[in-house]
């Protein structure tokens, strides 16, 4: 379960989240939905223990204990995860090391032995397999040169290896053709269950096709705004955030 | 009249041009002139050689050491490092051998596959330390011994296409330079195994080293080459190494250099001079780390059409080290490539030098030249200087050069850690990463995987601090 509380935090001195609340609990998928400059990546940035953030007020807490005093590695071990709206390119670095790295590191904090190299590399193929990610993009550079569809992919095929207790999933949608859309969302959906939880942050109602939410939540000005059930993303389809975010000056 | 009085208000009227300017000589560069004068009893080989000698040693002398004043050693003062001339290396002994051996035996043991190693050691080829058996097609001869047998061979290793012959460094390992191994791969051989030559110093004595090896490829042959410059230990040292690669037509010389660090007491000036005929390919990778003052340089030059010439390297410096790798690539015949990517990591007070000129001549027409140079800091002390030159006179030429230098990228370092990996961790992969791109570039996976590791051992050491 996540529950964010009250939050503030600010950047460079500019208040980006001003009292922002949200409970998301276990084997529920909320959506949050909002206009450009809202706050939703920062949300994102500050829940995943970002530097350059200032937290000015609140709490994070996943599965009841605090995350602010903890650094982004911590924050992974524990059971969070972020898919980014931007993946980073790591030149030099293997896809397949970096998760086996990734993976051990996790596993290391939480005081559980390294994964075999074959282990790993069943679980790898098998997860690849299943969300059409090639042999071949294994063995390159993270993310050098993938088209953005590819990197989204990855990005998902990150989250099932890492097995979040919660994840947030940051504009998954953006660069995505119909074809990734639908692969995409079948990844989050087979990692639906009632012990983890899912934020899915999105300008559009079409990646909420594919991940139907229980919840969905407007964010304006740095808090939510307005909330509801999968019902409230149509009206946003229809009628835009004019309304919310009148509301919210 | 002294410097001195010189500056004062009576300056004295401008020389004339054309007039001989007198060039004031410090310490050391009076000692090489002694020591030139009474080492010609050493300086074995033919007439020719030791016109060539005599030549190459004028030449030094109306350059002197090199310092900051002239343009290509700009960031490295070699003068300045030279505070005396020190001895030439004696003949290594029985005592010598000994204290390297285990050296050798380490190398050996760590060898994931056949290669035949040539151990030139104080600047003298040793018959003792090095392989016995050779594959067919290759023929070791000591520079030395050429030399005094008038072998042709000899002739070539001296000559080496006249390449670098403005550089005062060049002039004197011409001058002095006696030792080395002379390889040469027999025109149509492919060279199965490695043939490595292995560089190192006794560390007897504050002495200076000077050798002259080449790499000799007949047309069509084929070898990969290894050359390791193995740290000596804390003596003051003064080292000036030369090697010249020449490459028949069509042959292929797959080449992967390392250069371990070595103490702030050393001086190292590393030269390669390749020459290239048609449609010849040379690779070369490097994994260098830093010395007192450490200078690399190649100059090549494609002589036939349709040659590629492609260097790489990783330099990775910490403490005060100083390193510097300077190349000039010359293209005179049409429809030749060439690449530069050099990747350094500098660390606390270190200093990183790339400099690489690309040359094209009027007839070289269609010349594709790339120069890449980036680096990493790593901290507020540590500096990188990149200058990248073009000099092209040719019309119908794809030219280009980049030059990057920064700090490790923030969005990365987050990225990294947000999938679990602590700070340090982070940081030493994307490390990894950076000199990885370059290393990946070496065909043979456990070649590969050896300079890894020595990547990552010293990126752990980083970690230890």
């Amino acid at each position: 379960m996540l529950e964010i509380i009250d939050l503030h935090a600010e950047i460079d001195g500019k208040k980006i989240l001003n009292g922002f609340s949200l409970t998301v609990k276990d084997g529920e998928v909320a959506a949050i939905m909002g206009p450009n400059g809202s706050g939703k990546s920062t949300l994102a940035y500050v829940v995943a223990g970002r530097a350059g953030y200032e937290v000015t007020g609140g709490d994070v807490r996943l599965n009841g204990k605090s995350l602010l005093d903890t650094g982004a590695h911590e924050r992974a071990a524990a059971g969070f995860f972020l898919a980014f709206q931007y993946p980073l390119e790591i030149p030099g670095v293997t896809t397949m090391t970096f998760l086996k790295a990734a993976i051990n590191a996790q596993r290391k904090q939480r005081g559980e032995a390294e994964l075999s190299t074959p282990d790993f590399m069943k679980k790898v193929r098998a997860a690849a397999a299943k969300l059409g990610v090639r042999d071949e993009m294994l063995r390159r550079a993270l993310n050098v040169g993938f088209s953005g569809g590819e990197k989204k992919r990855l990005e998902i095929l990150q989250m099932v290896l890492l097995e979040p207790s919660f994840a947030i999933l940051d504009e998954t949608d953006s660069g995505l053709d119909i074809d990734a859309l639908r692969i995409v969302g079948d990844g989050v959906n087979s990692l639906r269950s009632k012990d983890r939880g899912f934020l899915v942050i999105t300008h559009y109602q079409r990646l909420l096709d594919h991940i139907v939410p229980d919840t969905v939540h407007v964010q304006s000005q740095g808090r939510i705004v307005k909330s509801g059930g999968p019902e409230l993303a149509h009206e946003l389809e229809k009628n835009g955030y004019r309304d919310y975010v009148a509301a919210a000056e | 009249m002294s410097p001195q009085q010189s500056e004062g208000a009576a300056r004295p009227v401008a020389e004339p041009v054309g007039a001989v300017i007198s060039v004031l000589r410090n310490d050391a560069e009076k000692a090489l002139a002694d020591l030139f004068a009474n080492s010609r009893a050493l300086f074995v080989g033919s007439a020719e050689i030791a016109q060539r000698r005599e030549a190459a040693f004028a030449r030094f002398s109306r350059l002197g050491l090199p310092n900051r004043r002239v343009e290509s050693w700009h960031y490295t003062d070699l003068r300045g490092a030279f505070k005396s001339a020190l001895p030439l290396a004696a003949m290594p002994d029985a005592q010598a051998r000994a204290s390297v051996r285990a050296r050798i035996e380490a190398l050996r043991a760590a060898d994931t596959q056949a290669v035949t190693r040539l151990v030139v050691l104080d600047g003298v080829f040793e018959v003792e330390l090095s392989s016995s058996h050779l594959p067919e097609g290759l023929r070791v001869t000591p520079t030395c011994n050429a030399l005094i047998a008038g072998d042709a061979c000899a002739a070539r290793a001296f000559a080496a296409g006249d390449l670098g012959q403005g550089d005062a460094a060049v002039a004197l390992n011409e001058a002095f330079a006696t030792g080395g191994v002379i390889i040469e791969v027999a025109a149509g051989a492919m060279i199965d195994h490695p043939v490595e030559i292995v560089f190192l110093s006794s560390g007897r004595a504050a002495h200076a080293i000077y050798s002259r090896s080449a790499l000799l490829v007949g047309d069509g042959g084929v070898v990969r080459f290894f050359e390791r410059r193995l740290t000596h230990g804390q003596q003051p040292i003064q080292r000036n190494e030369t090697l010249f690669v020449d490459l028949g037509q069509k042959s292929i010389v797959r080449h992967v250099a390392v250069a371990e660090h070595e103490a702030k007491s050393a001086v190292d000036v590393a030269t390669t001079l390749v020459c290239m005929a048609a449609d010849a390919e040379f690779t070369s990778t490097s994994l260098q780390f830093g010395a007192g003052l450490r200078r690399r340089q190649i100059f090549a030059r494609m002589d036939g059409p349709h040659a590629r010439c492609s260097l790489r390297g990783v330099g990775l410096l910490r403490g005060d080290e100083h390193s510097d790798t300077t190349i000039v690539m010359e293209h005179v015949a049409p429809g030749c490539e060439s690449r530069e990517t050099f990747n350094h990591i500098v660390d606390n007070d270190a200093t990183g030098i790339f400099q690489g000129k690309v040359t094209v001549a009027a007839q070289a027409q269609k010349t594709d030249g790339k120069m890449k140079s980036r680096a990493i800091l790593l901290a507020e002390g540590a500096a990188m200087y990149n200058k990248p030159e073009l000099e092209i006179f040719a019309d119908d030429v794809t030219c280009g050069h980049g030059a990057t230098c920064g700090s490790l990228d923030d969005n990365q370092l987050f990225y990294v850690q947000s999938r679990g990996i602590p700070k340090a961790e982070a940081e030493a992969l994307l490390l990894e990463g950076f000199a990885g791109e370059v290393l990946d570039e070496i065909g043979n996976e456990q070649t590969r995987d050896a300079l890894m590791d020595e990547v990552r051992a010293w990126l752990a050491q980083r970690g230890q601090k």
